[in-house]
């Protein structure tokens, strides 16, 4: 009687699990019907962010690899992406192709150079590439310099472009839906536990038969794609570049919302992305002289540790 | 490209070199005590040239504010954590009164007497402000340690590089809004000059190079022969052998941060009249000060300067060459450096 009563009530519960689900699913998909447009574009903005934050969570929080450049990549994605679609009139589709290629193969160089420094110089050297690649961006002559690239073409999908919030509301968030699913299903796998395994140190890793070089590079490898692939969902959205969100301080900022989200869990790396960024939008409010960054990550952080 | 060029060249980043060496050896000295990567070393050097161009204008400086606030929060902490510790505890509390409360207080009285006085701040001889600028700065110094770093001076070195990040975002969030977002200059220590050959040589020039040599000249005298900096030594090589012979690291690592806030207040003070300095120019400054201590493994101090003034050099024969590009030929040539240093210390288990 008693399992018969149990079954029934786990039976309810995941019944229950699954009406929320979808009324979740319900409320997500009808956003821009409800949301005003300033949350609407917070929105937007809070998932574009949380794809180079959930990079970090596969990174720092998984693997234990701390990274403050992540911003260069989403920069890498926008400019690349922006410039194919600007001076070569290029469609945006095929800027992603190039993102892809030309994040992998700069994350290829870079992890084969940094991912090897182990310890406190790993994230240092983080640091030295993330400034050399902003201060790259701004000087570059086919780049714009510090005044960017404008008029940039929106993306376009069955020859509908993605000009509004309310449109490109749908390709952010599915982007980030199924790269949480891929992370998570990635954590899962074989190979994921190789990438878990890293954390307590290498050689416990490298005795247990894992290969550490490769497993540090696949998740150099997606955490740089998606850093890359939301700064080519930014390019097209915003549909103008310029350096300053791609500088070592948005990178730290990154890091902040991976570690903030709880760093261990996919997603993590939406909770931190969320909490930052409201706090970011509400501290400018509070505080307009303080721009951008300012006083209460201190606390915060100190409460993590 | 003539001699004279290459000559001017080199004195300008051998200046420059030689304001990143001070930061270098700051940066080696604190991480080797506290095992702390100072990244907040360059606001000092921005809050040091700025609070001096403050007292220029006959302005009073918000470092002065931030010198108050901070003091009395960490009075109220040690106030808080020696409660449960007994009587004799109370002589320590008591300097500590009076160096974060009463210290703070008086120097701002003075600030705001001298302010208001008819001679005013600006009218002061110069040597009087920087001394005024260093007694209002470096205390931040230690009291940065005692809110950010002491109370989790056990944690790994990653969590208190994170920490360290932190600690650089709250004073640059602060510096803006104490300085505002123009920059200033500070004047130059003496006018004038001289001409060597026919390349002529700034005054400031000749400070710089003169007085960051007799600073690293008595950096080396007291960690070689006074008492304190051998208590220094001790602690960096070992933490746990240097409290079983009484030394406190909570100690040692207030005095490393007094010593890093005075090199870079000092150091902004020597690269005021030469750069124009922003609120936000101190990360940029200091992380080069910082290539230089990386290339010596943040270990030598020798190496430390070695590798700063190679940073300046590098930074004024590309700014030459390819000017746009300089930040990314100083920063890239980290990379190697640190590659050749982790492949050199083939040490596999040190992840934070």
């Amino acid at each position: 009687m008693r399992h018969k009563h149990m079954a029934q009530r786990a039976d309810r519960s995941r019944q229950a699990l699954r009406y929320g689900w979808m009324a979740l699913c319900l409320l997500w998909a009808a956003g821009p019907l409800y949301l005003p447009a300033y949350y609407l574009t917070i929105a937007n903005h809070i998932g574009m962010v949380a794809l180079v934050a959930l990079g970090l969570v596969l990174m720092t929080g998984v693997a234990g690899l701390t990274s403050f450049g992540q911003a260069a990549f989403v920069g890498l994605g926008a400019y690349v992406s922006a410039v194919l679609t600007t001076t070569y009139s290029l469609s945006p589709w095929l800027g992603l192709l190039a993102v892809v290629v030309v994040t992998i193969s700069v994350a290829f160089a870079l992890g084969a150079i940094t991912l090897r420094l182990s310890g406190h110089y790993l994230p240092l050297g983080t640091i030295a590439w993330g400034l050399s690649l902003y201060f790259l961006f701004g000087n570059l002559e086919i780049l714009g310099g510090h005044t960017g690239l404008s008029s940039i073409p929106p993306i376009e999908v069955f020859g509908y472009g993605l000009k509004s919030a309310a449109s490109i509301y749908y390709l952010i968030w599915v982007v980030l839906f199924l790269a949480i699913v891929l992370s998570d299903n990635l954590l899962q796998a074989r190979e994921g536990r190789a990438i878990r395994a890293l954390k307590g140190g290498v050689i416990v890793a490298e005795s247990m038969g894992v290969n550490t070089a490769r497993s540090k590079m696949i998740v150099f490898f997606l955490a740089a794609l998606y850093a890359g692939i939301s700064g080519w969902i930014y390019a097209h959205y915003q549909r103008f570049v310029n350096p300053s969100p791609f500088s070592l301080h948005i990178g730290i900022e990154y890091l902040f919302m991976a570690v903030l989200g709880g760093a261990t869990q996919v997603w993590g790396a939406l909770l931190g992305a969320g909490l930052v960024t409201l706090l970011k939008e509400w501290l400018q409010d509070l505080l307009p002289r303080l721009l951008g960054s300012s006083g209460n990550f201190e606390t915060i952080v100190f409460g993590l540790f | 490209m003539n001699l004279d060029i290459v000559l001017l060249l080199a004195q300008d980043g051998l200046t420059n070199g030689a304001i990143y060496a001070l930061l270098a050896l700051a940066l080696v000295m604190v991480f080797a005590v506290t095992r702390v990567i100072f990244v907040p070393q360059g606001e000092f050097v921005a809050f040091g040239a700025l609070t001096l161009a403050s007292f220029q204008s006959n302005k009073l400086p918000g470092t002065l504010w931030l010198l108050l606030l901070a003091g009395i929060i960490c009075f109220l902490m040690d106030w808080r954590y020696q409660q449960g510790l007994g009587k004799g505890m109370a002589r320590r509390l008591r300097w500590s009164l009076m160096w974060q409360v009463m210290f703070p207080l008086g120097l701002a009285l003075l600030v705001f007497f001298l302010h208001s006085s008819p001679l005013g701040l600006a009218k002061l001889p110069l040597w009087v402000q920087m001394l005024l600028a260093l007694l209002v700065v470096v205390p931040l110094g230690p009291m940065i340690y005692r809110l950010a770093f002491q109370p989790m001076a056990q944690a790994p070195i990653l969590v208190l590089l994170i920490v360290s990040v932190a600690v650089h975002l709250v004073l640059v969030g602060i510096g803006l809004v104490f300085f505002g977002a123009e920059g200033s200059r500070t004047p130059p220590f003496s006018e004038g000059g001289l001409a060597l050959g026919s390349v002529p040589v700034q005054a400031q020039t000749l400070w710089v190079l003169g007085t960051s040599l007799l600073f690293m000249i008595a950096l080396g005298l007291f960690f070689e022969r006074s008492l304190f900096g051998k208590a220094l030594r001790a602690t960096a090589v070992n933490q746990t052998g240097a409290r079983l012979m009484g030394i406190a690291p909570a100690f040692a690592g207030r005095l490393v941060f007094v010593l890093a806030a005075l090199m870079g207040t000092y150091s902004g003070m020597l690269i005021g009249p030469i750069t124009t300095i922003y609120y936000d120019t101190g990360l940029l400054i200091g992380l080069k000060g910082f290539v230089g201590a990386i290339i010596a493994g943040l270990a030598s101090y020798p190496l430390a300067v070695g590798g700063a003034l190679l940073v300046g050099l590098l930074e004024a024969y590309s700014s030459f060459w390819a000017s746009s590009f300089k930040e990314v030929i100083v920063f890239a040539l980290i990379i190697p450096v640190l590659l050749w240093r982790s492949v050199r210390h083939q040490d596999l288990d040190d992840e934070a």
